[in-house]
C-alpha cells in the first residue's frame, strides 16, 4: 500500500496547521460562519445535529492495521467508542468536539491519514474496487493510478471552489465494483490494439435529485494523459457550471444541457490547447506508483485443506456467503460484516476496530479494504486459516452471514444523527431486518440489494439498490418512496419510482410484498430481482404494494 | 493608499482600480489606472504616449477564450471575485497564464478570504488585493504554511511523483 514520504507528510502536517490556524480563527470570532463553511467542508467538518461531525479519507479503500488503530483510538478519546463506514471510502466520527479537531487531524495525519477535500464543492476522495489487485478480471490494478489522482487533486489550487462536489472513481475490471457511471468522473483501464494501457473516460454519474448515469467522452485516453485530459474536464465544468442553482450545478446537468456531443468537443478542445509535456505522466512516475501496489508475498501454491463443513452450520453459511474467491490458489477474500443486528449499517465499535486490526496482521498482511456496501474486506486470507478467522469474527460480531443478500442493506446514518436528512433510516432498516431474519429464505432469495437513504442527497446511493428506500418529508412527517430495478456491478441502471410515498409502519411491509411478487415470477433462484423488474415492469409490484390502500 | 500583497510582502498599491459606476476619469494622465473592461476598450486609442498604460479589470467567468489579444495588450489585469465561494476566477487565471500566455500583472480582487491566496497565487495571480491590511497579513501567514504543494504552480507546474522519481534517477 502507499506510503508516505517526506512531501505528503508535509503536505499534510501544513494543512493540519493551516486548519488549527482556520479554528482558531474561527473560535475568536475573526472569521464569519459564511467564510468558516467551505474551510471546514473542505476538511471534512461537518455541523449536524448532535456534534460535528468529521469525515475522513480512506484513500481508494485501502486501511493499514496501524490506521485502524488510530482510529480506535480517536473513537475512544473523542469518540463514542463507534465510528461509521460509508459508500464512499470514508470514515464518519459522529460526535467529535469542534476545538479538538485539530488534535485529531494531527493523530491522523501521524497514520499517515487526513481529511482533506471530504466534503465541500472540490474534488472528494477518489473511490475504486475494494478487490483491486486480487480479483480474476482485471486488465491491470487501479490503485497506482488513484494515488496518482488522489496526489493531483489534493489541494488542486484551481478546482478547490467547484459548482459543486466532484467525485472520482477508478475500476481496472469488468465488473464495476465502484459504480463509476455514477460518479462525476468514471474512469476504468482498457488495453489498446498495441495492448497499451489506458481509460475509458465517462462523465456526468450523480445520484441525487437527478440521478444520471455517466456518458463516455473518451473510449481510450492513454495512462500519460490523465492528468491533463482530467484537468481539461474539471477546467470546462469550473467555467461553465451553473452555480445559481445548488440542484443544477454538478458536471451531470452541464453534460445535460450542452449534450454529450458538444461537451466532449469543449473538453478536448480544451485539452488540445494546452497539452503540455509536463502534465504527462512517464514511465517511472507510473512505476514508482505501481511499485507500492505490489503483490504482498504469498506463500506457495496451499493444498486445500479446508475440511467441508457441515451443511447448514453457521460456519458453512458464513462461508457461502462472506467468502470469495481470490486469483491466487488457496487465497480467499473475506468480508467483514458490519450488518449486526445489534449495531447500525456500517457503524464499527473500538474493540472490533483493534482486533479486527490484529486479524488482519495475522490473516492478511496487515490490510483492510472498506466496500460500497459498508462492509469490510480482509482481501489475503489463507484458506486453511478460514475457520480459525470464522471463530473470531463471529465472537466480535462480524461474522453476521448475509453478505449480499437483502439484509446486507445499505444504509445512511439518517435522521437519527444527520441534519440534512428528511426522515429516519434506521427504523426502517430495523423493521425490515426483523421481517427478514429467516437466513433460508434470505439465501434463497438470492443477491438482491436494499439501500436507504434518509434524503435526497442519496449518500446510500439508493437509486442503483434493486430496492431503493428514500426518506422524505410530507408536511412534517417521514414518509418513504421506494425506487425498484437499480443496478450496479455488472450493468448500471437508476430504479424507479414505483409509486406515491408510504408512511414509516407501510415500508417493511411492501418490501415484503416486492420480494413475494419477485418469487412468484422469477423462473428460478438465478433470475435476478433486476431481470424480472426489466421484464414485468413495475405494474405487478405496484399492484401489490398499494393493492389493500386504493 | 490601500495595500496589496505582492511578490511575497504587503506594499503599497500604486494602481487606482476606477469602479463601473465612476465617471469618466478626466484624464488618463492621472495615474495608473485600472479600468472597467468596457471603458477600456473605449479609451484604448488614446493610450498611446501615455506614461502608464491603464490595465483593466472584469468579473470572474468574463474571460472568454477570444480575449487573448486585449488581455496581452494590458499591463494589468484583476479579475473581480463577485463571492469567494465562486472559484471560475481560479480558473480564468490559469488560463490567462497558460493559454494566453500573459505576462503582464494578474491581481486578484473582490470577494476573497486570506485562505484563498496560496491557491490564488498558484494559479498565476502575482497581485492580491484583499479589503482589510490585517487580512494581507493574516494571507501571509497562511503562505508559509503552503510552501509544499503536488501540483506546482501554472507557472511551474509538475506531476505528483514527477521530484521522486527525479531524485531516484
Amino acid at each position: 500500500m502507499y506510503r508516505y514520504d517526506e512531501l505528503d507528510h508535509q503536505v499534510v502536517r501544513n494543512r493540519v496547521l493551516q486548519f488549527s490556524n482556520q479554528m482558531a480563527r474561527y473560535l475568536k470570532g475573526e472569521i464569519s460562519e459564511e467564510a468558516f463553511l467551505p474551510l471546514r467542508l473542505q476538511n471534512g467538518l461537518y455541523v449536524q445535529k448532535h456534534a460535528p461531525m468529521l469525515r475522513v479519507a480512506i484513500p481508494y479503500g485501502m486501511l493499514s492495521s496501524n490506521q485502524l488503530r488510530m482510529l480506535a483510538r480517536i473513537c475512544r478519546d473523542h469518540d463514542k467508542d463507534y465510528c461509521h463506514i460509508t459508500t464512499r471510502q470514508n470514515v464518519q466520527f459522529n460526535w467529535v468536539q469542534l476545538h479538538e479537531v485539530p488534535e485529531i487531524l494531527n493523530l491522523l495525519a501521524s497514520v499517515e491519514m487526513h481529511s482533506i477535500q471530504t466534503s465541500g464543492n472540490c474534488i472528494r476522495n477518489t473511490t475504486s474496487d475494494p478487490l483491486a489487485g486480487v480479483c480474476n478480471d482485471e486488465v491491470a490494478d487501479p490503485r497506482p493510478y488513484c494515488e496518482i489522482i488522489r496526489q493531483w487533486s489534493s489541494l488542486h489550487p484551481e478546482f478547490a471552489f467547484l459548482p459543486r462536489k466532484f467525485k472520482i472513481a477508478v475500476i481496472g475490471a469488468d465488473e464495476d465494483r465502484a459504480s463509476v457511471r455514477l460518479h462525476d468522473i468514471g474512469l476504468q483501464l482498457v488495453r489498446d490494439d498495441s495492448d497499451a494501457l489506458g481509460f475509458k473516460v465517462w462523465v456526468g454519474g450523480g445520484l441525487g435529485r437527478t440521478p444520471m448515469l455517466a456518458q463516455v467522452v473518451r473510449e481510450y485516453l492513454p495512462q500519460e494523459q490523465l492528468l491533463g485530459y482530467l484537468k481539461a474536464i474539471l477546467r470546462v465544468y469550473n467555467r461553465y457550471g451553473r452555480r445559481d442553482n445548488k440542484y443544477k450545478a454538478r458536471i451531470k446537468i452541464l453534460v445535460g444541457s450542452l449534450g454529450i456531443e458538444a461537451f466532449t468537443l469543449q473538453v478536448e478542445a480544451e485539452y488540445q490547447k494546452n497539452y503540455r509535456d509536463d502534465t504527462l505522466l512517464t514511465t517511472e512516475e507510473i512505476d514508482y506508483a505501481k511499485s507500492f501496489f505490489s503483490a504482498p508475498e504469498y506463500a506457495p501454491l496451499i493444498a486445500e485443506t479446508a475440511a467441508k463443513p457441515a451443511q447448514g452450520s453457521a460456519y458453512g453459511r458464513w462461508l457461502e456467503r462472506n467468502v470469495k474467491q481470490h486469483k491466487v490458489p488457496g487465497y480467499r477474500i473475506v468480508t467483514i460484516s458490519l450488518k449486526h443486528k445489534n449495531q447500525a449499517p456500517g457503524d464499527i465499535t473500538t474493540h472490533q476496530l483493534e482486533q479486527i486490526a490484529d486479524l488482519a496482521q495475522q490473516y492478511s498482511f496487515g490490510e483492510v479494504r472498506s466496500t460500497q456496501q459498508q462492509n469490510l474486506l480482509l482481501t489475503d486470507v489463507k484458506s486453511s486459516d478460514l475457520y480459525a478467522l470464522w471463530k473470531q469474527l463471529d465472537a466480535l460480531d462480524l461474522a453476521t452471514p448475509t453478505a449480499g443478500t437483502l439484509i446486507d442493506t445499505v444504509c445512511c446514518p439518517g435522521g437519527d444523527f444527520c441534519n440534512l436528512a428528511n426522515a429516519r433510516s434506521l427504523p426502517i432498516n430495523e423493521a425490515i431486518l426483523q421481517r427478514f431474519g429467516d437466513l433460508q429464505q434470505l439465501y434463497n432469495l438470492g443477491d438482491i440489494s436494499l439501500r436507504i437513504s434518509g434524503c435526497i442527497n442519496a449518500c446510500a446511493h439508493h437509486h442503483i439498490a434493486n430496492i431503493g428506500i428514500l426518506g422524505v418529508d410530507k408536511n412534517g412527517e417521514e414518509f418513504y418512496q421506494i425506487t425498484l430495478g437499480g443496478e450496479t456491478g455488472q450493468r448500471s441502471a437508476v430504479g424507479k419510482v414505483l409509486g406515491p410515498s408510504l408512511p414509516m409502519e407501510r415500508v417493511a411491509s411492501a418490501v415484503e410484498k416486492i420480494i413475494d411478487v419477485y418469487v412468484e415470477h422469477r423462473a428460478d433462484k438465478n433470475d435476478s430481482f433486476a431481470a424480472v423488474y426489466a421484464r414485468l415492469g413495475k405494474a405487478p409490484f405496484k399492484e401489490r404494494v398499494y393493492a389493500s390502500h386504493s | 493608499m490601500p495595500h496589496i500583497l505582492k511578490n511575497g510582502s504587503v506594499q503599497l498599491d500604486n494602481w487606482l482600480m476606477v469602479a463601473e459606476e465612476a465617471a469618466e476619469p478626466n484624464s488618463l494622465t492621472q495615474g495608473q489606472l485600472i479600468l472597467p473592461i468596457e471603458q477600456w476598450l473605449k479609451l484604448q486609442p488614446d493610450f498611446e504616449g501615455l506614461e502608464h498604460t491603464p490595465g483593466f479589470w472584469l468579473d470572474a467567468g468574463q474571460v472568454t477564450d477570444e480575449m487573448e489579444v486585449v488581455i496581452n495588450a494590458a499591463p494589468v489585469v484583476a479579475i473581480r471575485f463577485t463571492s469567494f465561494t465562486d472559484g471560475t476566477g481560479f480558473s480564468d487565471a490559469s488560463l490567462v497564464r497558460e493559454t494566453f500566455g500573459f505576462t503582464g500583472e494578474l491581481r486578484a480582487t473582490g470577494a476573497l478570504l486570506p485562505d484563498q491566496v496560496p491557491y490564488l497565487l498558484r494559479c498565476g495571480f502575482d497581485a492580491i488585493v484583499l479589503s482589510e491590511q490585517k487580512d494581507l497579513e493574516q494571507a501571509l501567514q497562511l503562505l508559509s504554511l503552503s510552501a509544499e504543494s503536488y501540483q506546482g504552480s501554472v507557472t511551474s507546474p509538475r506531476t505528483p511523483f514527477h521530484r521522486r522519481t527525479q531524485k531516484l534517477s
